[in-house]
């Protein structure tokens, strides 16, 4: 049974839900299996696709929820002793990041169709997004962690050069390969949808 | 101008998206440190100074020639666990915990020094010579001091 009203407004039709929870378990088991390569990641492309495909209460979900299964298990099991002071503010610093890549994507919704100007689009703006999550997140960093000590923010920045490049190369794969996927599959004709373009006929905005 | 069709589009953008991954990736390679080969027998000695503990493992004639693992064979000697995360990329072993005492613990990591100047790589990346000192802390994170 298709979901009506209010969920579909929010969620939209079936294949949409469908692949916002398919974005969820890009987002974490991806995380999981590259936990041994740094900033190697699957959150970002995950939360960039939610975004400019799919659009709705996706461009926040998918990062929510993405983040609602890997931060309990990195603070627990990755990285435990640490302050809840410092937990939670730095969650929030990566929580706001992921949040301002999925909106950055939503911006970019209506141009986003099945066409290889939309995979370069999304991996174009990948790059600088990258960058601007990282500065984020350093920022969260050196106030919770490295100030107290007397550090101060442009070494932060500078002990985080080699991670970015790690983290651009990680979008440089990832937003090609996963977007072109996810392109097709938001794309493809069904009886429920216009096969023209990503755009849900039934949203009412953007 | 001349629209390009789709597939010519498709093949300029994979050709510079090749490009693009692969200028990072030799990026990131030249920002790795290199691996540490294994050479011959050498005296070192190391120190541990963890939360309200010491362990001293002085002038060990020892074919382990990097700072981590010289500490592997003094906690197996000393009988002290060592425990740590190994990542590929990039490349390098982070020591998360020694002898119980667990990496962010009132803000302080396990960092090292090699004759007091701060290692700034991973600890099996970093080569230690002859008469070499090397110091494992707990402490707040720092640079240099």
């Amino acid at each position: 049974m298709d979901p009506s009203g209010a969920v579909r407004r929010l969620l939209g039709d079936r294949r949409t839900i469908g692949l916002g929870v398919l974005l969820i378990f890009l987002g974490v088991v991806g995380k999981l299996a590259l936990l041994r390569f740094a900033n190697i990641e699957t959150v970002f492309v995950a939360t960039l696709l939610a975004g400019s495909l799919l659009g709705r209460a996706w461009t926040v979900l998918v990062p929510l929820g993405t983040l609602a299964v890997l931060q309990p298990f990195a603070w627990g099991a990755l990285y435990p002793g640490y302050g809840l002071e410092d937990v939670l503010g730095i969650t929030f610093f990566v929580v706001t990041g992921f949040l301002f890549v999925g909106l950055v994507g939503r911006t970019v919704r209506r141009r986003v169709l099945l066409r290889v100007k939309s995979v370069a689009l999304l991996t174009s703006i990948s790059v600088p997004l990258t960058v601007a999550f990282d500065v984020w997140t350093d920022i969260g960093d050196w106030y919770f962690l490295f100030r107290p000590e007397g550090i101060d923010f442009l070494t932060v920045l500078y002990w985080q050069v080699p991670f970015t490049v790690y983290h651009v190369l990680s979008s440089l794969l990832f937003v090609p390969l996963f977007g072109t996927m996810f392109l097709f599959l938001v794309s493809a004709p069904t009886s429920e949808r216009e096969p023209e373009g990503v755009a849900d006929a039934s949203e009412e905005s953007g | 101008m001349r629209r390009w069709s789709e597939r010519r589009q498709a093949v300029l953008f994979a050709v510079l998206l090749v490009v693009s991954i692969a200028g990072v990736y030799g990026l990131a390679q030249a920002l790795q440190a290199p691996e540490v080969p294994r050479k011959g027998s050498l005296r070192a000695s190391l120190v541990v100074e963890g939360d309200a503990w010491t362990v001293a493992y002085e002038d060990a004639l020892t074919v382990n020639n990097t700072a981590f693992g010289l500490l592997l064979e003094a906690g197996d000697r000393q009988g002290f666990e060592v425990r740590w995360t190994e990542y590929t990329i990039p490349a390098g072993v982070l020591v998360t915990a020694i002898n119980d005492t667990v990496n962010g613990e009132g803000n302080r990591w396990w960092q090292y020094w090699v004759n007091e100047a701060y290692g700034r790589r991973a600890a099996d990346r970093q080569e230690i010579f002859e008469g070499d000192v090397v110091v494992w802390r707990f402490v707040a994170s720092q640079e240099g001091s």
